[in-house]
């Protein structure tokens, strides 16, 4: 009797399983957008647009973009599956393009959300500003380059590889956001002569507000701050005591850093937040187009370098604390170390910043000078 | 009553059924609960934690002592009359049902959210049966066998959460003891529904074969847990700000969608599927166990009438009562309390009974 | 000379007469419709008596009657005793009708003397057989290359080559009402645990059949659980992986007229096990190893994980590897699945289609297969490219294990799993894996467990099982089939300076 009830129970079950399959979604069937691009018009209408690759070979075109207006994001889904042929998708997303203009308002950040929230979207897909319109770049569509999506992703992979740009996922841009020791920052795109061009870092506030950019050079001293960055990458500078040829600017000096530490010490002293950054590095000099004698002199062309970098690293601070923003993370240092302090001000954080006293001093050592003396 | 020659388990085996029903379905929030009482501070609650369960794990092996050839109800029956016994026995059963049943709400409702968000509740709860019927059918031999199995092909596990690490931001952790020791104390009560499981030992004492290891193997299976989740914990709580750590809900799922492998787009969705086996964990054993009760109680050596009952009982009930998230957060708030008096109360008491009643005896036979 | 039937017990009707008239007469009545029964009337010169010779036509080797029955009987050979002068090796003396047919059927023949009331059981056996051949299914490289062949006692002997010792012993049973086969149980005295001995006569005595023709039905009829998809005991044609079996406390059951040879108990893990990974070295064995247990899972999970990622989770796949696959994906039809279930399919047919046809009609099977189906069917948008790919992958996943019967188990398990995959894609997956884990676990092989050394975990097997340890460090037999006598081997290997 018993097995008879097994196999009755065993009967029911699968025809129960049999009769579910609500979840399939064949990736024929589905739309993978492999971008989405947010931006506002010039009456401040929200816009979606979304670049997904079409799987066929008898279509010469391999992506289809999809354009329309909605309140949400999520809303816009329905407005997405009109335009094409499968049920789109959120899962296969490689980059977020965010318009310059949605920057200078409020509040973009929250228009994210389902991104978090649908658990079945990714949030490894990269971050990018649009110095422009965003429909602009993705109609873009130039016939000697790959397609858009995997033509940012690589340029802002392997950009931020050696440095020159940050390389900020959406998971990212959520910490950047959420932490309170931190403001977000994502690297930058713009269309130069009908090429797509990363530009450096924007730097943008707590509440979202497009507040500026760091160029590629600016990008390794940030990243150098952050602790962040990847080894190889490499700096140039004008050495203003060298003889400069116009119009070559024939002063330069070139160098890859290997190792480098930065060192910072964190302290509150007379209601102002105190910063002593020390940064170290060991560098190969890949270029000098001035003479000098580098095998006996190195000390002093150390010196040299060092003090270009100390400056320009008290510029970038500087830009910082004018602009109000704290992509750094200092914020942090000052939890972890000062945390009563911080406690109080944690909400203006930049503001508090700003007011800060902050040194960086930077020391070179030239571990190699290539195989020409 | 029961003869426990050929259902023997090893010493590992008996950990691997204990630290994997700790483990199981409460380290998906167990970082999130830590820090939603005492912040990044959260993981020093867990070695307060550990030393609790660690009193209350050492008293259910002190209490088994007492009687080594049977389980709690047969020593119950033995002190106090079999009245006593069959009340343990439909206490437990009740227990372990619950404890089974949030096991596997928690498993469907992570499953809906992350892989399967259309397929009907029911669908899924009988999917989830089949597996757990076959291997608790054979005993609990197999059911030994099956968690000594799974953890044996989950250590890999550990290794993923590492390369998390890449995006480590240590300085989160500091300062310590940020807010004083208040929270901290107020994260303990996080720290137990996680280490419920341990009671399993009053039905598993007489089926180890090395008795006298027992004291050990309640000891590393409590650390090895508590090892676990400091390990988890601490990854969440550099990889998130402080901010975020209390946002997600499952955080420790939530660490892996950032892993990004060149052969492999997005790693916690195989991820999440694999983790069923170590959900199964805690629903495999703690059937085992509660159908041991029953049986016990109608005095039957198989567990195959029950076990079967059990299993239409879960499958027909699901398609016309499924839990909500909230239900199931509701749930696991109250098998806070009950796990408390069952798992750390209960244990103590009696063995502080048992050792006064062995006392009396010995004072009243030297008079 | 054996005397093995005592007088007593034999029922009368049953008793063979003094009288040669008498017991002709009864041949005659016995063996109607019987051409193939040769009966030869003949004087033996030395007591001048007048006997009857029968014997089976071809199961007989008529040289060794012609020379070594017919020849001393009719010649004057020898002195005058009571024993007839034949000269072959195994004469037997029996009383009874019942127990003469057999051996007559057995290919003996049997000599009736006027005025003796029994017969002789002349060994004169010899039928048709092939020759020794290395084994089809089980070849090897290194190797011996001998198989077994379709007579039972040639087959022990094969195995006695390797192992003369007098540990061996066999226990000789028949079954069968009809068939009578000879089913012997090889075990070393010394080394297997008898409480396995016992199981196996226990069920081999319960059989109550025809006849066994085989020993895949002997197998049927004594394993632990019939519904199982795995196979519980091994065949195997090989007499050294027999003998390297034994000696690991396992006992062998050899069926007459069957070359198969039956290994029990076994675990899950011995179907990854190849004679040949103790023959070559154990780095790469080790590697071989690993590579089954790998193809073993190809071979079962793959097209279901294709399924599965396709239909269900294609957020998991790489950028480019997307484009790519739904690209070849975007011309097809048919949903995965059925596009799975179809090319699984065709490649069951084929390899079906090539076992049965003859070597030259084979290749034209793979030819067939290989350009027809694999080529023609992606250019016609039938089928995508990576369907193609991983369906060949499988196969070739398939061929690499090494035993046909856990070959055949895969194969069902992998349509298993592409249903439960195509319902509900990983979770499914996993659903399956587990209840396979479970099934795995619960499986018993003569009442040991299958899982060994895996579940339940023993770390000391392990060394001969998804590894291979240098022999020299294998210094005990597995635990799993707890032997009488666990030590293999002591310090089999000098220790040398390196220098």
């Amino acid at each position: 009797m018993s097995s008879s009830i097994t196999r009755i129970t065993l009967f029911i079950v699968i025809m129960l399983l049999l009769s579910s399959c609500s979840d399939q979604l064949n990736l024929e069937n589905a739309t993978t957008p492999l971008v989405l691009g947010m931006d506002l018009d010039k009456n401040k209408k929200f816009h979606f647009y979304l670049t997904a690759p079409v799987f066929s070979n008898r279509i010469k075109k391999k992506s289809i973009e999809m354009t329309g207006t909605a309140k949400t994001l999520r809303q816009s889904r329905s407005e997405q599956d009109a335009q094409t042929a499968g049920s789109t998708q959120g899962r296969n997303y490689q980059v977020i393009l965010l318009g310059r203009r949605m920057l200078n308002y409020e509040g973009w950040f929250q228009m994210l959300d389902v991104i978090y929230r649908d658990a079945r979207n990714t949030v490894t897909d990269r971050v990018i500003v649009v110095d422009g319109s965003v429909p602009e770049m993705l109609y873009l569509n130039p016939p000697d380059q790959p397609m858009l999506p995997i033509l940012l992703r690589g340029m802002v992979d392997s950009t931020s590889s050696h440095s020159e740009t940050v390389s900020t996922t959406a998971h990212e841009l959520h910490r950047q956001f959420l932490d309170k020791g931190i403001t977000p920052y994502f690297s930058q795109v713009k269309i130069i002569g009908g090429k797509v061009r990363i530009q450096g870092t924007a730097l943008v506030s707590k509440a979202g507000i497009y507040k500026g950019m760091l160029d590629a050079q600016e990008t390794v001293l940030l990243r150098i701050l952050q602790k962040n960055a990847s080894p190889g990458f490499s700096l140039s500078y004008q050495l203003p005591e060298e003889p400069k040829k116009s119009p070559f600017s024939t002063n330069t000096v070139s160098f890859s850093a290997g190792k480098v530490k930065t060192k910072i010490k964190t302290s509150f002293k007379n209601n102002r937040f105190k910063y002593d950054i020390k940064v170290s590095m060991v560098v190969g000099l890949s270029e000098h187009l001035f003479p000098f004698d580098v095998f006996n002199d190195s000390k002093r062309l150390e010196d040299m370098i060092g003090q270009q970098v100390t400056d320009h690293f008290n510029a970038l601070i500087a830009k910082f604390q004018k602009l109000k923003v704290d992509p750094i993370g200092l914020g942090v240092y000052a939890r972890a170390y000062e945390y009563k302090a911080f406690k109080k001000v944690e909400d203006d954080w930049a503001e508090v910043l700003s007011q800060a006293d902050i040194t960086v001093s930077a020391k070179v050592t030239i571990a190699s000078m290539g195989p020409i003396k | 009553m029961n003869s426990y020659v050929g259902k023997q388990i090893t010493l590992f085996q008996f950990i691997s059924i204990i630290s994997g029903s700790q483990v199981s379905v409460a380290v998906l929030n167990l970082p999130r609960k830590l820090s939603e009482a005492a912040d990044t501070d959260g993981w020093i609650a867990l070695i307060i934690g550990w030393a609790l369960s660690l009193i209350a794990g050492l008293a259910i092996v002190g209490v088994m002592k007492y009687y080594p050839n049977g389980t709690l109800f047969d020593l119950l029956s033995e002190y106090m009359g079999r009245w006593a016994g069959v009340l343990a026995a439909m206490l437990f059963a009740l227990y372990f049902f619950y404890l089974m049943y949030d096991g596997l709400v928690r498993t469907i409702l992570v499953t809906k959210t992350w892989l399967l968000p259309t397929t009907q509740s029911f669908v899924l709860m009988s999917l989830l049966l089949i597996p757990a019927y076959s291997i608790v059918r054979h005993g609990i031999r197999n059911v030994a066998r099956y968690a000594e199995l799974i953890i044996w092909i989950s250590l890999w596990i550990p290794f993923v959460y590492i390369y998390t690490l890449k995006h480590a931001h240590w300085v989160y952790l500091l300062p310590l003891l940020k807010e004083g020791w208040l929270p901290i104390l107020t994260a303990v009560k996080a720290t137990i529904y996680p280490m419920l499981g341990m009671v399993s030992i009053f039905i598993l004492y007489p089926h180890l074969k090395y008795k006298e290891y027992a004291t050990k193997g309640i000891v590393i299976a409590n650390s090895i847990t508590m090892l676990l989740y400091l390990f988890v914990t601490i990854i969440c709580y550099v990889y998130f700000s402080p901010e975020e750590s209390h946002l997600f809900n499952d955080p420790v799922i939530s660490v892996l969608k950032s892993i990004e492998f060149k052969f492999i787009e997005r790693i916690e969705v195989p991820f999440i599927s694999f983790y069923l086996f170590i959900f199964s964990l805690i629903w495999i054993p703690m059937m085992y166990l509660l159908t041991y009760c029953i049986a016990w109680i109608f005095k039957r050596e198989s567990i195959g009438i029950p076990l079967r009952l059990l299993i239409i009982l879960l499958a027909v009930g699901t398609f016309f009562y499924f839990p909500t998230y909230n239900i199931n957060n509701f749930l696991v708030r109250q098998l806070f309390w009950v796990g408390l008096i069952l798992e750390y109360i209960f244990p103590v008491c009696l063995l502080c009974y048992l050792w006064l009643s062995k006392f009396w005896k010995e004072e009243r036979s030297s008079l | 000379m054996p005397d093995n039937n005592t007088e007593q017990n034999i029922p009368h009707s049953d008793r063979i007469s003094a009288d040669l008239k008498e017991n002709l007469a009864k041949i005659q009545r016995l063996f109607t419709e019987t051409p193939d029964m040769v009966t030869r009337h003949l004087t033996i010169k030395q007591s001048g008596k007048q006997a009857l010779l029968i014997y089976i036509d071809g199961l007989n080797d008529k040289a060794a009657i012609n020379e070594n029955v017919l020849r001393p009987l009719q010649q004057e050979m020898g002195e005058n005793s009571q024993e007839i002068a034949v000269t072959v090796g195994h004469v037997e003396h029996l009383y009874s009708w019942e127990k003469a047919e057999i051996g007559l059927f057995q290919g003996n023949s049997l000599l009736f003397i006027d005025g003796s009331e029994r017969t002789y059981s002349l060994d004169t056996k010899g039928w048709p057989q092939r020759n020794i051949e290395d084994p089809q299914l089980e070849s090897s490289l290194k190797g011996a290359h001998q198989g077994f062949l379709e007579t039972g006692d040639l087959n022990i002997a094969l195995i006695r080559r390797y192992l003369p010792h007098r540990g061996l012993k066999i226990k000789r049973l028949m079954v069968g009402e009809r068939g009578q086969t000879t089913v012997s149980i090889l075990y070393i005295e010394d080394i297997a645990n008898e409480k396995y001995m016992a199981k196996l006569e226990q069920r081999i005595r319960q059989i109550n059949v025809d006849a066994i023709i085989n020993t895949g039905e002997l197998c049927e009829f004594i394993e632990d659980n019939p519904f199982s998809l795995f196979p519980q005991l091994i065949t195997t044609e090989r007499p050294d992986t027999t003998a390297s079996q034994l000696l690991q406390g396992r006992c062998a059951v050899v069926v007459d007229r069957s070359p198969n040879v039956l290994i029990a108990p076994v675990t899950f893990m011995s179907f990854f096990q190849n004679i040949d990974d103790y023959s070559s070295r154990w780095t790469i064995a080790t590697f071989l190893r690993l590579l089954r247990v790998f193809a073993f899972f190809m071979a079962a999970f793959l097209p279901a994980f294709y399924i599965s990622v396709v239909s269900y989770h294609f957020e998991i796949i790489p950028l480019k590897l997307l484009l790519t696959l739904g690209e070849s994906r975007g011309q097809v039809p048919f949903p995965p699945f059925v596009e799975a279930i179809l090319m699984e399919i065709t490649l069951e047919l084929l390899r079906e289609a090539g076992i049965r046809l003859p070597a030259p009609v084979g290749q034209t099977v793979g030819i067939v297969g290989g350009i027809v189906i694999g080529q023609a069917v992606v250019q016609a948008g039938l089928i995508s490219n990576a369907m193609v790919i991983v369906v060949a992958f499988t196969a070739i996943s398939s061929f690499i294990l090494p035993n046909y019967d856990m070959v055949a188990a895969v194969r069902l398990i992998r349509f298993i799993l592409m249903i439960l995959a195509s319902m509900f894609g990983f979770v499914g997956l996993v659903i399956g894996l587990m209840t396979l884990i479970g099934h795995i676990l619960s499986l018993k092989s003569l009442g040991t467990a299958y899982g060994t050394p895996i579940g339940p975990v023993r770390l000391a097997d392990l060394k001969d099982t998804i590894v291979r340890v240098p022999l020299w460090l294998m210094d005990k037999r597995p635990l799993s089939t707890a032997p009488k006598q666990s030590i293999r081997q002591r310090q089999s290997r000098i220790k040398e300076d390196t220098e």
